[in-house]
């Protein structure tokens, strides 16, 4: 029984953000074969986008986005990001993996990389209202009011003199974003930085109304029903975590690509409700979960279902403390680090406990990720995949290793039973706790040292003990901010804030200085790799163990709809339901 | 009776500030807090901006002060910290009716049906029928309420036997009647420990009125059976029943929790229970007023009805 | 005056005075709960049931002598055969095994925790009703305070505060259930002290040693001893319901509450995963919930025939 899922959203699974163009063709596979392409549809009363034949009744039944805040500016999770995926028109939207220009028809970037013009599209608002550039500047002004504390404001931070003004320093009309005319909107930034309009992409840059927002006063972003779209659908009913009706939106600038007249939502908690409900025809897709995962699969091999897989882009791994005064005190030496990272196979880990499913990880950095047009994970190898393998199953060459690390230290024991270390563990449900043990015992049999297990099953007070380091290794997920590897890399830079294990190269931090002046997508993707290299097989900061994915199935009926790598979970805009 | 109950009303308020100060300390005193998952992966600078605006940078005795004056000035414990701009009132108006309606439903159907069964029970005390009821009534009562509501759920809704929705709960016009498709398995399961409880309750005080000499005079006097268990049997044995009903009342406001989740209905139970494990320190306490008024407000309804039931105790009369 | 005439005295017949004598052997209160329990037969079959379930649960994890700690994915899921004879669970455990390790730590947790409440409870309860005054005020709202505030959300802040593990689950879990048994008590006692009986006793010249040892303590045990017996099983639910929200114990210690978590999930394919637990947990509720019935029907001197 998951109560916090919703903090559980917070803390790891597709967060928040923008994608940059890529992924095409790698991502995004669903069964169905629906190659929506937007621009290209010839509308025809009763044909799909690929000629299908359509049902008389265009509504999709899904799962209630537990949504946190309706205010653009709050958004920190990817159920709120779902609802305004639906609701709102951004500058960009995320069709299969590919960034394509939504609220902006084109956009030119300067030479020097530091000015951005987006020419906007006509759109207008759910009430008539067009949608013009200055109401884009409103939401730069908005989400940098320091009172609002946006969570993510940093974003916006890249632009000439946000930093600035949001710490009070400058006036606001310093700040580099200009609505030229209703239809032009600029921005110069600080310093060039290639993954910009990923960013540009992300929910909290969408248009406000800042009429609206002020009609509602202190009550604004409470209820669905404040909002006004300027997106495919609107808000036609909503109850608190237990239903939502969205309808298609007529003002709609792309209205006639857009198919689904309804879209009925609701809150169900159980994952075994919500697989009867999937069985029964009376929800449309449904995420993979547990045991339901070989049946689905299976149904879905039979042609029962569409199987949607996707990476995610978050990873999940091991954060050593590096420090001195780690509870064992042995943990700053990099050999033992190693020689404990490596007792553990992560293919064999997913294997054992989650049914094969998830990638195994042998690096930081997720698929999907990209450096310019290029994944960064298939041009660059991950680092300790070949390395681990001449340990893999050798207790005898681990215990050297771990040996050779402790005489580093003068620690040195014939009997490792004495060493005990210490294990901080998360899970909120009876299952992820259990599976941890499976570390545990990997550990102990490989090297002959106890494992302290502490599991704790809140999320307040892991962080405080990851925070305080009151662990050896401690397990640790992070999910992508923006589509470059810098979201990963970033984690551990010297202080940085969810760097727990403390680590400290100034090697690393070098490596990232040079990376924030780099501009030349060849370079940097060789620097990111020497960076994960020494992060992870040469200092053994963290062991890593494996990147999410999305695993979901769809009904038959349902064809075009998507799960977006970033911003949301959902994705309506391109979704029909064909005649069966 | 007045003077008493105006005393009591006093009695409560100083209650009431002890519960909201040991909720407030006691939360407080965990590490962590309602912004933890919010902000762990934000970067220092706008970190440090999301704890002064919702003052955790403040001493823990600065914030009682804060929320107190709060609560004095507006009536209200603040805004959500998990989800900004939302309070308890606006939520409890959206979610009260429909933990009202259920737990309505789940107590006119269990404790009815208890007491009609604890009563067949007591008269036919030692027959078979007595025997089946006081097996099914423990049977019931062991079972944990959530396999009851996954079994019901599975077996019963969609089904062959009978087509009834999965989930769902009746919203709108059909708020409060009407929908009734919606809410007759979440009744059925919320209700079975009532009727387990309220039968075993019904007999054992049925059988001890019964053994009283009021009963044996009744008989003596020539009564009929039929008049000895409506005029004398009945009233007595209602005394303990009305005594356990308010606790009822109280407990299965927060006791459906698995069935709301189960049945995936927007009550209370569960909006309180997310609000304490994300430590949303403003609804906890706003939820924890609110039930501990309910509680204490029972009691003393317990007491008056005590008193208009049995006419030998006396409410308020002096030691 | 006349001399006394021995004939207006004669020998009165002796057996008359007999007739009050009781002819029934002289037999103490418990020997005649015992007696009364003994005559129903549902509430020794609970009790037996009891015994066995208690046995089971001491010597039942070695019985198949299958490994139930480690986890051996290779063999996950297995369906019921004859070496793991209720299959293996979704870790490759066997499951026979840590049926019974949980029952063991779930009766462990019920009585310890119940008799915990008891004993604090009668304490808090006693001092209450002997000091009486201002000090029962006080005392009377503290229990108030803590009778009011939902018991989950205590429950959670001393989990969360003292950490998961079994002391911190057994504080937990009475620390929310004590104060029914004191107001019990105290009520009970107050009760009592304005009984005729006593007045009559301590009229009688007894002491107050005596007053407490004969009147007072049988007559509140037998209602402390229903009062555990009916709060096992309530323990028990709530320490299942904690273990479901996964506030309860953390791996590797594992209750019936725990599996009952664990089954839910695999339910759908794994349907014993949820059933044995839930059969285990409803049996073993429902011999207590019939054995507490027969002790009420037992020790209660109103239902007396």
């Amino acid at each position: 029984m998951r109560l916090k899922k919703f903090f559980n959203l917070l803390l790891v699974t597709g967060l928040f953000a923008a994608s940059l163009a890529g992924c095409n063709g790698s991502a995004g596979k669903s069964a169905g074969g629906d190659t929506a392409a937007t621009g290209q549809t010839s509308q025809n009363e009763k044909k799909g986008p690929n000629g299908e034949t359509l049902a008389s009744e265009q509504i999709a039944h899904g799962q209630q986005f537990h949504v946190i805040t309706f205010d653009t500016a709050q958004v920190g999770d990817s159920e709120s990001g779902s609802f305004f995926l639906a609701t709102c028109e951004g500058l960009f939207r995320e069709n299969h993996g590919v960034l394509e220009n939504a609220g902006c028809e084109k956009y030119e970037v300067s030479e020097d990389g530091l000015t951005y013009t987006f020419h906007l599209r006509k759109n207008k608002w759910s009430d008539g209202v067009e949608v013009v550039a200055s109401q884009y500047k409103d939401t730069i002004e908005r989400v940098l009011n320091a009172d609002l504390a946006c969570p993510y404001a940093f974003f916006t931070f890249p632009i000439k003199n946000a930093e600035k003004y949001y710490n009070g320093e400058c006036d606001f009309k310093e700040v580099g974003v200009e609505a030229v005319d209703d239809y032009t909107l600029k921005f110069t930034l600080e310093a060039p930085e290639p993954y910009f309009t990923d960013k540009l992409s992300y929910t909290m840059f969408n248009p406000i109304r800042v009429d609206n927002i002020e009609k509602y006063g202190d009550t604004y972003g409470t209820d669905a029903m404040q909002i006004l779209s300027c997106g495919p659908y609107m808000v036609q009913e909503y109850t608190a975590s237990q239903s939502t009706v969205l309808v298609k939106n007529p003002e709609y600038w792309d209205a006639e690509n857009v198919y689904l007249e309804e879209i009925d939502l609701q809150q169900i908690d159980e994952t075994a409700t919500q697989f009867q409900l999937f069985e029964a025809d009376q929800l449309d897709f449904v995420a993979a979960s547990g045991d339901y995962l070989k049946k689905w699969d299976q149904a879905a091999s039979e042609g029962k279902c569409q199987l949607y897989t996707n990476g995610d882009v978050a990873s999940q791994f091991f954060s050593f403390n590096t420090q001195e005064s780690s509870p064992s005190g042995l943990m700053q030496n990099a050999k033992v680090r190693k020689a404990i990272a490596y007792t553990l196979d992560s293919q064999t880990f997913i294997d054992s406990v989650y049914n094969s499913r998830y990638t195994a990880a042998y690096g930081l950095v997720t698929p999907n990720i990209k450096v310019g047009d290029k994944e960064y994970r298939t041009e660059v190898p991950e680092p300790i995949k070949e390395e681990y393998s001449e340990y893999a199953n050798n207790p005898e060459k681990l215990k050297a290793l771990f040996h050779e690390g402790l005489k580093e230290l003068g620690k040195d024991t014939d009997n490792l039973s004495t060493i005990t270390i210490q294990f901080l563990g998360y899970g909120e449900s009876t299952i992820e706790k259990d599976i941890e043990q499976y570390v545990v015992q990997r550990i102990q049999d490989n090297l002959g040292i106890k494992v302290n297990l502490n599991i704790v099953g809140d999320f307040g007070l892991a962080h405080s003990a990851q925070v305080a380091g009151e662990f050896d290794m401690c397990m640790q997920v992070w999910g992508a901010d923006y589509n470059d590897p810098m979201t990963f890399i970033d984690i551990f830079r010297t202080g940085g804030s969810s760097n727990y294990g403390k680590y400290s190269s100034e090697t690393y931090d070098k490596l990232l200085d040079q990376l924030a002046k780099e501009q030349d997508n060849e370079k940097r993707l060789k620097l990111y790799e020497e960076a994960e290299t020494i992060l992870i097989k040469e200092d053994v900061a963290i062991k890593p163990l494996l990147y999410r994915d999305k695993h979901s199935y769809i009904n038959n009926r349902l064809k075009g709809f998507q799960y977006p790598v970033f911003g949301g979970k959902y994705e309506f805009k391109y979704a029909y339901i064909v005649e069966e | 009776m007045a003077k008493y109950i105006i005393r009591r009303l006093l009695e409560m308020l100083i209650t009431l500030f002890l519960i909201v100060t040991a909720t407030f300390f006691l939360l407080s005193a965990i590490p962590g807090n309602a912004l933890t998952s919010k902000i762990a992966k934000l970067p220092k600078t706008v970190q440090t901006k999301i704890i002064q605006k919702y003052g955790y940078d403040r001493p823990v005795i600065e914030r009682y002060v804060i929320t107190m004056k709060g609560l004095i000035i507006k009536g209200d414990f603040g805004e959500s910290i998990i989800r900004p701009g939302e309070t308890f009132a606006k939520n409890l108006k959206a979610k009260l009716p429909v933990t009202i309606r259920l737990s309505i439903q789940q107590i006119l159907l269990g404790v009815t049906a208890g007491i009609l069964l604890g009563i067949i029970a007591a008269m036919k005390r030692g027959s078979y029928w007595d025997k089946l009821i006081l097996v099914g009534a423990m049977f019931l009562v062991s079972m944990p309420s959530l396999v009851i509501s996954l079994l019901l759920q599975k077996y019963c809704a969609n089904g062959d036997i009978l087509k009834l929705p999965i989930i769902g709960w009746p919203k709108g016009k059909e708020l409060w009647l009407g929908g009734w498709k919606y809410t007759i398995l979440p009744t059925i399961a919320g209700s079975c420990s009532f009727i387990a409880y309220y039968s075993r309750l019904t007999k054992t005080s049925m059988l001890e009125s019964i053994n009283q000499e009021y009963t044996l005079t009744a008989r003596a006097k020539g009564l009929s059976e039929m008049q000895i268990v409506k005029n004398h049997v009945i009233r007595n044995s209602f005394i303990p029943i009305i005594t356990v009903l308010p606790s009822t009342v109280a407990g299965i406001l927060t006791g459906s929790l698995f069935i709301e989740r189960v049945f995936s209905i927007p009550g209370m139970g569960r909006y309180y229970i997310e609000a304490v494990q994300g430590r949303d320190i403003p609804i906890v306490l706003a939820g924890t007023t609110f039930y501990a008024i309910i509680t204490v407000i029972t009691m003393l309804i317990t007491d008056i009805l005590y008193g208009i039931v049995d006419p030998r105790i006396k409410i308020g009369a002096g030691k | 005056m006349n001399s006394l005439v021995d004939k207006r005295f004669e020998l009165a017949d002796q057996s008359r005075f007999d007739a009050d004598e009781v002819v029934r052997p002289n037999i103490s209160y418990w020997q005649d709960a015992w007696r009364r329990l003994k005559k129903n037969k549902l509430a020794l079959l609970s009790m037996a049931v009891l015994i066995i379930l208690f046995v089971m649960s001491m010597i039942g994890p070695g019985l198949s002598g299958q490994n139930y700690t480690t986890l051996t994915p290779e063999i996950k899921n297995l369906p019921p055969d004859s070496t793991y004879w209720l299959g293996t669970d979704y870790l490759g455990r066997d499951l026979f095994s840590r049926l019974w390790k949980g029952l063991r730590f779930s009766i462990f947790v019920a009585t310890v925790a119940a008799t915990l409440k008891v004993v604090i409870g009668c304490i808090y309860g006693a001092v209450m009703a002997y000091l009486g005054g201002f000090v029962d005020d006080v005392m009377m709202r503290i229990v108030e305070v803590l009778n009011s505030i939902p018991y989950l959300i205590v429950t959670l802040i001393i989990l969360v505060v003292l950490g998961n593990g079994y002391l911190p689950l057994l504080f937990a879990l009475c620390i929310t259930n004590w104060t029914s048994t004191a107001r019990m008590v105290r009520g009970q006692i107050l009760k009592l002290r304005e009984s005729e009986y006593i007045m009559a006793s301590s009229a009688l010249g007894a002491s107050t040693t005596r007053v407490i040892a004969k009147h007072l303590i049988p007559n509140t045990l037998s209602l402390i001893i229903l009062d555990m017996a009916t709060s096992i099983p309530h323990i028990i639910f709530d320490e299942t319901i904690l273990s479901f929200l996964g506030i309860g114990l953390q791996p590797p210690a594992f209750s019936l509450g725990t599996l009952l978590s664990a089954g839910q999930e695999a339910m759908a394919f794994y349907p014993a995963h949820l059933l044995f637990p839930s059969l285990l947990l409803c049996l073993l509720v429902l011999a207590f919930n019939i054995l507490g019935d027969g002790l009420r029907d037992a020790l209660d001197p109103q239902l007396r025939d």
